[in-house]
């Protein structure tokens, strides 16, 4: 193979690679079932630190008495969170240990217990959830004034998920109105 | 901005590596400079051979000098670019920033195939490479700051890894070999200290670069691929010791000097395979250093000694064992086979007998007997007696001087292990400050006097040659 044909190779593989970060984002903003979630400060001193917003929200931490298929969980383990709309925003419902058979009404969102240094859930009352929409970039010196809106209104954040669970932040709600929304360009 | 200070002190630690290969190559051209005509005269050496490496010399130390300082400028302005970038990302539309990042990546490889077409600038394409491979790697973090990406972190220097990989498969470029290494080196230390688990998948990645290193015969690299897999070895231990309780540890410990013994067995193996020597020499020297460190820590009167293993250790040291045995059978075999069975074979076949016999009563015994740890004390004494011989007759000073190390090291253990109760304490301190003094006189003698005798034979063989 000549030189130059390698590298084209290279240059296509590397493309391809980042490009699939962008598509596979955008398919799941662009198809994906919207729900809005309340968020909670993870430090109501200083929410929003630096050039991103660490968000924090109601099915991050999800009590193990309510579902008790949570008992039995490792760090790392795959769950999947039933969501149904209750007033203006989401909530879970039932976890599932995989995206089988739900009511029309839910909304499956995938997510990945969080416990490092734990090797089992054992006595806790609570289990930590990811779901990859806990961090929010916005332009440098933008978090301050993200913070000004937070303490006159409710901040909500509309989540875009798709058919595998998989979830994107789709717009930033002040009051349940569109501060921030993602485009592709 | 953070980015951008990140990518920075990234540059300036693949810049460092780059001066230490170029001066790692300086001290080795100048002693050859100075060894050269040493030899011609001694007659060792034609004198047209000598003129003719020395004329190659100074045409490679050109060359060496150009690559260093063409990827040290490369760098600071690729360091520059990225600063520049991220100190205008704000005032910068979407669109506008996804043109100059996959921009910058095409214009740097078109870049480095223009200068792999031109002869002359084929040194220059090794830094344009890396520089390509490094923006590579800010486009993946960009991007996912763009795009709110928050996956699993880890996967991203993965990512940028595997292509780094890919870049010095298909080019055969050796920075971006060390790169690639590097990054594998913090993913893997990412995966284990962030999310604290035991990271096979490292293996993977590792196996893949060790088939280029062969492929490219790229010898001197073993010794980065080395200290790669001790780095994850060494990830893995706090891993698996923060996955199971504290009370594995010792059994962990045994796990990993019986494997690093086999590594010591797979150097034997390669040794005896002419196209492979260098290999099992550099394998050998990196195993005995964790293996020996490994069964140091089982001399001690109270670790020595476990009474029933948990089932889980039992069943993982007797695979490793049963693979040991193996392999040693199979060389005993090997060398057989090959006319090249020593003496040092045959002893070494049988401390491993012993060795092993030793592990398995230990670890099925049913109560804890000081008697192992004195068992202990005893084996692993004679194996660092045979590694100074093993040493001796392959001509390998370093196993020697590594072994008079830890001998000087374990009489030490030993003496604040039987005397600290015994002893008033002034006089245990000023008894072990005459040991250590002795000590230090009598295996700095013997280590010389062995260390000269390879040294000597080294050179009665050279003039047998000649």
């Amino acid at each position: 193979m000549n030189q130059s044909k390698t590298m084209l190779i290279i240059v296509v593989v590397l493309t391809l690679t980042l490009v699939s970060m962008v598509a596979k984002k955008q398919y799941t903003l662009n198809t994906g079932a919207l729900v809005v979630l309340k968020t909670t400060p993870v430090d109501p001193r200083s929410l929003f630190r630096g050039d991103y917003v660490r968000l924090n929200y109601d099915i991050n931490r999800l009590s193990v008495r309510q579902f008790p298929l949570l008992q039995g969980m490792k760090h790392h383990d795959v769950v999947f969170v039933a969501l149904e709309k209750k007033d203006a925003f989401w909530h879970p419902v039932a976890v599932f240990k995989s995206i089988s058979e739900h009511k029309k009404s839910w909304v499956m969102i995938k997510g990945s217990v969080y416990m490092p240094g734990r090797s089992a859930v054992g006595r806790m009352s609570q289990v930590s959830v990811k779901y990859g929409i806990e961090n929010y970039f916005v332009p440098e010196g933008e978090g301050r004034e993200l913070e000004n809106f937070r303490n006159q209104g409710d901040i909500s954040m509309q989540i875009a998920v798709d058919t595998s669970g998989a979830s994107g932040i789709k717009a930033v709600l002040l009051n349940g109105e569109p501060l921030y929304v993602e485009t592709l360009f | 901005m953070w980015i951008g200070i990140v990518m920075t002190v990234l540059m300036v630690m693949f810049a460092l590596l780059g001066v230490g290969i170029f001066l790692g190559r300086h001290h080795f051209a100048t002693r050859l400079k100075k060894e050269v005509p040493a030899w011609v005269e001694q007659g060792w050496m034609e004198k047209p051979g000598g003129d003719a490496i020395l004329a190659s010399l100074n045409g490679a130390s050109k060359h060496h000098i150009s690559t260093t300082f063409s990827i040290l400028g490369v760098l600071l302005f690729g360091a520059g670019v990225i600063t520049f970038v991220a100190s205008n990302w704000d005032e910068i539309s979407k669109l506008t920033k996804l043109a100059i990042l996959f921009g910058s990546i095409w214009a740097t490889f078109a870049a480095a195939l223009w200068c792999r077409l031109r002869e002359l600038y084929v040194w220059l394409s090794e830094a344009v490479l890396l520089l390509g491979v490094i923006l590579f790697g800010v486009n993946i973090m960009l991007i996912a700051q763009i795009y709110h990406i928050d996956a699993h972190y880890p996967d991203g220097v993965l990512a940028w890894a595997l292509g780094a990989l890919l870049v010095a498969w298909l080019m055969q470029s050796k920075p971006v070999f060390v790169a690639s290494v590097l990054l594998v080196m913090l993913w893997t230390g990412m995966e284990a200290f962030d999310f604290r688990e035991f990271h096979w998948q490292f293996m993977l990645v590792w196996g893949l670069q060790v088939a280029l290193l062969i492929r490219c015969d790229w010898r001197g690299m073993t010794h980065l691929m080395a200290m790669s897999f001790l780095l994850w070895s060494g990830f893995s231990f706090f891993s698996i010791t923060t996955m199971t309780s504290g009370f594995d540890v010792i059994y962990l410990m045994q796990s990993y000097f019986i494997f690093y013994l086999i590594l010591f067995l797979l150097g034997m193996h390669l040794l005896l395979s002419p196209k492979m020597v260098s290999y099992g020499e550099i394998i050998q020297k990196y195993a005995v250093v964790v293996a020996l460190a490994c069964f140091y820590t089982l001399t001690f009167p109270h670790n020595g000694s476990f009474s029933g293993a948990p089932v889980l250790w039992f069943w993982v040291t007797a695979l490793l064992l049963v693979v040991l045995a193996s392999l040693a059978l199979w060389h005993r075999k090997r060398a057989l086979q090959q006319h090249t069975r020593q003496d040092y074979h045959i002893w070494g076949l049988a401390l491993l007998g012993v060795t092993l016999l030793l592990i398995l009563v230990n670890m099925t015994a049913f109560s804890a007997n000081p008697l192992f740890a004195i068992a202990f004390n005893i084996v692993y004494s004679a194996m660092l007696i045979w590694l100074i011989f093993f040493g001796m007759r392959t001509g390998n000073s370093l196993l020697v001087n590594i072994s008079f190390l830890f001998f000087a090291i374990t009489l030490l253990s030993r003496y604040f292990d039987t005397f600290w109760q015994l002893l008033d304490r002034s006089l245990f301190f000023m008894a072990g400050g005459v040991l250590l003094v002795a000590l230090g006189i009598i295996l700095e003698k013997k280590r010389r006097k062995v260390v000269a005798g390879i040294a000597n034979e080294g050179k009665a063989a050279e003039q047998r040659l000649s």
